[in-house]
């Protein structure tokens, strides 16, 4: 993924702490305690936002002893990207069309 | 079909329009005009409610007006792929050069699902299909 595909990915998060969680995930698997660390909100509040990454599939969990571990699951973000980069030309293109329908008058 | 993603699929572009408000509020509500530019050909109504059609390349895309707000944003569900919908919304915003327009697509994932969540009264819809929209 380049830089600025995965800035798409974490544009379209939508939320700046779910992005913090991905790319936090993208540099190694983390407990929720872990994670909540480095973010100045509480290890409930992180869980919340990771079980939402897990519904649409970009975070998967393992139990491991005492604390689940989270890791990200690099090919839905593949999906993401690749759905985020074919639509984002088409609007690109469609903009154009409209600036030049728009200036032929 | 996969719901994988759903929720991160969301893509925002815009442009300045060198066009007074008027004109470019024509541009997205004008059936004609929008044929011009946002598909092969549009059929729209910018009524709340009102069922659109857009066809790409011959094959015709169902879809349904969600929100107008006159000379302001436009925002529409359609099935950009078969089973699967999205919320565009059009949003114009007069700047010192003319008219910034931004566009939005989300994913809403399953047509199937969209459906389900769509009530009897327009308010409820737009309730319904703002809750699928990432904050």
């Amino acid at each position: 993924m380049t830089a600025s595909t995965t800035d798409a990915v974490f544009a379209a998060l939508g939320d700046p702490t779910r992005r913090r969680l991905v790319e936090s995930l993208a540099a190694a698997p983390a407990t929720a305690t872990r994670l909540a660390r480095d973010l100045p909100i509480s290890r409930q509040a992180v869980t919340k936002h990771l079980v939402l990454l897990r519904e649409s599939k970009l975070v998967s969990v393992e139990r491991r002893g005492r604390e689940s571990t989270y890791s990200l699951r690099p090919e839905s973000l593949g999906e993401v990207t690749g759905w985020i980069e074919s639509v984002g030309a088409e609007w690109t293109e469609r903009l154009d069309r409209l600036e030049d329908t728009l200036s032929g008058g | 079909m996969t719901e994988t993603g759903t929720e991160a699929r969301q893509v925002e572009r815009e442009a300045v329009l060198d066009v007074d408000l008027d004109r470019a509020w024509e541009a997205i509500s004008d059936p004609d005009v929008l044929s011009e530019w946002l598909a092969d050909e549009v059929d729209l109504e910018a009524v709340e409610g009102a069922p659109a059609t857009f066809t790409f390349d011959g094959d015709e895309r169902p879809g349904r007006v969600e929100r107008v707000e006159e000379r302001r944003g436009l925002s529409f569900t359609w099935e950009r792929e078969e089973g699967r919908s999205s919320l565009v919304e059009l949003r114009l915003t007069p700047c010192y050069r003319g008219v910034r327009i931004s566009v939005r697509e989300t994913d809403l994932g399953a047509t199937s699902r969209v459906a389900a969540r769509m009530w009897a009264t327009p308010l409820a819809r737009l309730r319904a299909v703002a809750d699928l929209v990432p904050a």
